[in-house]
């Protein structure tokens, strides 16, 4: 079994009960590993009924067969569960090292049910697998906890874990990699999950090599491959995910202010540059990556004292930035360091913080609510206050972790408007003004607004990816061929999140026959393009057809109405509106769905799923 | 064969490490983008490391964005006179 270990570790916490599974080779063929064969054991563990937060929900870890191997960008895993931030498909697709470390302990995944009765970590090894008390770990945020495991486990694991939000359930709370690199799983609010089974973290590590099909072969693909990817990725490389932003305001893509304003000139302020003249330490890399994207900071703020660990990545200079109209990297910095020591999604708490600036300035709250803190635009130091509130849930901060929807519906009607969401999910930093395929990406993505689901942006921004059928770049205004441009690029992504490859790869031409090639090299399968991209599609309907069990059908693939209305106004996207309906209709013939967005029995069949109603 | 100007803007880290915003050249007026960007890299050092190399690339990845009034251009296409282009940092972001 070459690419897999052939375990599945399931881990009951109320009973401790353990027993490994040993995955059918027909299912992994199907659903490949990670997040595809996560999708399949989340559909078989739990449904619409199920309650996020209660023991019957279950939280997987998994990785892929690219994973442990030197497959670039492969060190990598997905976490899944059921959302209690939207009640929905939740999944989380995170770099660093714990997945790797995962997989040498000699584990494709692992599936984590019940209960805790109190605090718990759980060490794995190539021994197996242990629960071990954690009631001084808990209340530590997530660098503390990194630091007590080391000295507990020794320098040599990796660790997992959750903050203080994660432990109160906060439900933007993520799951934190790494330490102070803080890789977050960080979308779903999978932490309130960890958090609500009493397990704080998992530490892991081993030795086992992970068997590859075709040592030989791979081996003399990867060395051109490393230099290429290297070559095109050097500004990545050295500036960072953030290095990029004045060309995404300069688009348009940029959402600025709450999603309200066209241009924004003070971008460069936080910059991939200016981080590098003012807090860069160092570069660091996830996993088997050539890249190195990550920043680690180490910077004296007289305003905030000290902030260390990772620089703030684009999506969090954005939404605790851009959508804040705060041009103080310092003050974005600052936020993104308690983000990661709370165990928060920066995106979601971003947003929810510029909608409760919004929110302020239109009145529909005040100082009672935020415990005296002016929330104005730009104010640096109150959106840090906000987002130690959210941390600890209190004041204002804790009915803003529960989401925007959810605050939204408890400040009030007019606050829905500033409430910009699909699903439940809080958009990320990526407009579908600029990029028509981005609305209708967001709209149908399973987890919610969702940017990495399909990843169009990047085609329709500056990558063409001829072997997905995209020689040119389409034009990113059009709505024709939408429907078929992102089914086929969620597909993809789909194999990229099993496999366990980063979606920054595409960005050096990284493709469907890499990501194929690479595939067939480890496992040893010979799986042809288009049983690939089956797959892929096998896995974006199946977790469809969970959403479906959830009562998720046409009425929920929508953009809020400030990004299907109000035009961005100046700048490079300035008078665009993406007509979703035409998109979606486009799609859903794609997909073989009906008009209500339910996959048909016919295209399940295609795809050897079950339909689970009959007529 | 004769020559036309042609006007570049750089933004960001890139006119940074050149030292300036604007540049003009006068080209063959049959030259293409990626001929620009030879001229561009032997003028500025610093930037060749950044710009598109000679791999058959349609558009340069991700080493930069080249834009014509706001869309990304082809290095293949010709340039033609009194053309503006802007050269950025590329569209990275999560």
């Amino acid at each position: 079994m070459s690419g897999y270990h052939g375990r599945i570790l399931d881990l009951n916490l109320s009973s401790g009960e353990m027993k490994e599974e040993k995955p059918e080779p027909t299912m992994l063929r199907h659903y490949i590993g990670g997040s595809g064969l996560g999708a399949r054991l989340l559909m078989d563990n739990t449904d619409g009924d199920t309650d996020p937060l209660g023991p019957g929900n279950i939280l997987i870890f998994a990785t892929g067969p690219l994973t442990g191997s030197r497959v670039p960008t492969s060190g990598r895993h997905a976490v899944l569960g059921k959302s209690p931030l939207t009640g929905v498909w939740g999944e989380s697709d995170v770099g660093g090292n714990w997945g790797t470390a995962l997989k040498k302990a000699g584990y494709d995944a692992l599936i984590i049910r019940g209960r805790a009765p109190h605090p718990v970590y759980i060490h794995l090894d190539e021994e197996g697998a242990r629960i071990e008390n954690a009631d001084h770990l808990w209340g530590q945020d997530t660098f503390a906890t990194e630091v007590l495991l080391k000295q507990e486990k020794g320098e040599g694991i990796e660790a997992a874990c959750i903050g203080p939000a994660g432990e109160q359930q906060v439900l933007l709370a993520s799951i934190m990699h790494d330490g102070r690199h803080s890789r977050a799983a960080g979308r779903t609010g999978l932490g309130a999950v960890m958090g609500s089974k009493n397990l704080k973290a998992l530490s892991a590590e081993g030795q086992r090599s992970t068997p590859l099909a075709h040592p030989g072969e791979l081996k003399k693909n990867l060395g051109e491959k490393v230099r290429g990817i290297r070559e095109n990725l050097v500004f990545l490389s050295d500036y960072g995910t953030t290095g990029g932003i004045i060309s995404l305001e300069e688009t348009g893509d940029l959402p600025i202010k709450n999603w309200l304003q066209g241009k924004w000139p003070q971008v460069e302020a936080l910059s991939g540059e200016k981080m590098a003249e003012t807090m860069l330490k160092k570069k660091f890399f996830c996993g088997a990556c050539p890249i190195g994207c990550g920043r680690e900071i180490e910077y004296r703020s007289e305003k905030f004292g000290p902030i260390m660990g990772a620089g703030p990545e684009y999506e969090t200079v954005s939404t605790l930035g851009s959508y804040c109209l705060v041009d103080d990297l310092e003050a974005v910095a600052a936020a993104n360091e308690l983000c990661n020591r709370y165990g928060m999604d920066t995106i979601s708490t971003g947003a929810a913080v510029a909608f409760a600036i919004e929110a302020f300035q239109e009145g529909l709250i005040g100082v009672e609510e935020t415990g005296g803190l002016h929330l104005d635009w730009g104010a640096g130091e109150a959106v840090v206050e906000m987002v130690r509130q959210i941390g600890e849930k209190k004041g204002l901060g804790a009915l803003l972790g529960r989401g925007v929807r959810a605050a939204a519906a408890e400040i009030g009607p007019r606050a829905e408007e500033m409430a910009l969401h699909v699903k439940g999910l809080e958009l990320p930093a990526h407009d579908p003004r600029a990029f028509n395929s981005v609305g209708l990406s967001y709209a149908t993505s399973n987890r919610g607004a969702c940017h990495l689901a399909g990843m169009t942006h990047a085609l329709e921004g500056s990558i063409p990816l001829p072997q997905l059928g995209y020689p040119e770049i389409p034009d990113r205004f059009g709505t024709g061929g939408k429907g078929q441009l992102v089914a086929r690029m969620q597909d993809l992504m789909g194999l990229f999140d099993s496999l366990k490859l980063c979606k920054f790869l595409l960005f050096a031409g990284i493709e469907v026959g890499d990501s194929l090639n690479w595939c067939n090299l480890v496992t040893g399968w010979d799986l042809d393009q288009k049983e690939f991209l089956k797959a892929g599609e096998r896995m974006f309907n199946l977790k469809r057809m969970y959403n479906v069990g959830c009562g998720i059908s046409r009425k929920d693939d929508l953009l809020p109405p400030r990004v299907l209305t109000h035009p961005r106004g100046t700048g490079g996207a300035a008078h665009n509106l993406p007509r979703l309906g035409e998109m979606l209709r486009e799609y859903y013939e794609y997909r073989g769905w009906d008009e209500m967005g339910l996959p048909t029995r016919e295209k399940l069949e295609e795809l050897e799923l079950e339909y689970p109603w009959e007529q | 064969m004769g020559t036309i100007r042609v006007e570049v803007e750089l933004k960001g880290p890139l006119a940074r490490l050149a030292g300036k915003e604007q540049l003009e050249y006068q080209v063959k007026s049959e030259a293409l983008i990626r001929d620009l960007l030879g001229l561009i890299g032997q003028d500025f050092p610093a930037l060749q490391r950044f710009l598109p190399g000679d791999e058959g690339e349609q558009y340069g990845r991700h080493r930069v964005l080249i834009l014509q009034e706001g869309q990304p251009v082809k290095l293949d296409q010709k340039l033609f006179p009194g053309m503006r282009l802007k050269i950025m940092p590329p569209l990275t972001g999560g």
